[in-house]
């Protein structure tokens, strides 16, 4: 015998089960850049530096995955990540 | 005939036998090394630009000469190397100095510290074992390395410092902090 509420449980397991990493959460802004990568180059201070090779930023609850990153700083902080691959 | 042959050919070798022979006391000061090994306290040594500008500063309490090798090592260096816009203050264990003064090997624990001049804002690098080279303002090391600039932080493995461009290659295991808005 089929349960009557059997789609509304199915319903309820499919978004608890609902991959988390899909959203981002607001705060997720103000959160720092963690990254991970084989190497890097670029300037020092203000610039342009890229990371390349098994790239992995995460910043809260938001997790990316690239072959390469290009993260721009301005004034201290980072303003642009591009990201490649 | 025959004898007198023979007789030229024995004046012969004899004279070449003395001229070997000779040879090595002819002059005996050739291979002497007369410069001595030295040890200088408060060493401090200055590399002007063409205007008479100090480019690079190194001061370390003893700088120790060897003679033959023309190799000096120090104790405790620090080297200011002035750029347009920055200063570079570089600290070490201790350093060995090649005979052109052209590399300067660091040992052992190595600190740089970049000051603009105008902002006074500092960039930190902590690392080991660094190779300079004192013409292209290069730095290299192989050893761990933590670049620090305000609330940025990066660790790698290996890296190779231009500090003339402002450029960096930072070349195993990156992994870092970087400050959002």
């Amino acid at each position: 015998m089929r349960h009557p509420d059997a789609k509304k449980i199915l319903l309820v397991l499919f978004l608890l089960m609902w991959p988390s990493w899909l959203f981002a959460l607001e705060s997720d802004r103000q959160q720092p850049l963690m990254v991970d990568a084989d190497t890097t180059d670029g300037t020092l201070g203000d610039g342009t530096a890229v990371l390349r090779g098994n790239v992995e930023i995460r910043q809260g609850s938001l997790l990316v995955q690239a072959d390469v990153a290009e993260v721009e700083k301005a004034d201290g902080k980072v303003h642009l990540v591009g990201l490649t691959g | 005939m025959r004898g007198i042959a023979l007789l030229t050919v024995l004046a012969a070798l004899a004279w070449f036998g003395a001229q070997e022979r000779e040879q090595p006391n002819s002059r005996p000061f050739e291979n002497l090394d007369t410069r001595l090994n030295y040890a200088l306290w408060n060493f401090n040594a200055q590399l002007l630009d063409d205007s008479g500008g100090v480019n690079l500063l190194i001061e370390a309490p003893i700088l120790r000469n060897n003679a033959s090798s023309g190799i000096g090592t120090m104790e405790n260096p620090h080297i200011r190397i002035q750029l347009e816009q920055d200063e570079w203050y570089i600290t070490a264990d201790s350093a060995i100095i090649t005979a052109d003064r052209e590399f300067v090997s660091l040992i052992g624990k190595v600190d740089f510290l970049r000051q603009n001049r105008l902002s006074r804002e500092t960039l930190e690098i902590r690392t080991r074992d660094v190779m300079l080279s004192v013409t292209p303002r290069t730095a290299t090391t192989e050893a761990e390395v933590a670049i620090a600039q305000n609330n940025d932080l990066i660790n790698a493995v290996g890296m190779k410092l231009d500090m003339i461009t402002d450029s960096y290659e930072l070349l195993e295991k990156v992994r870092g902090t970087y400050a959002t808005p």
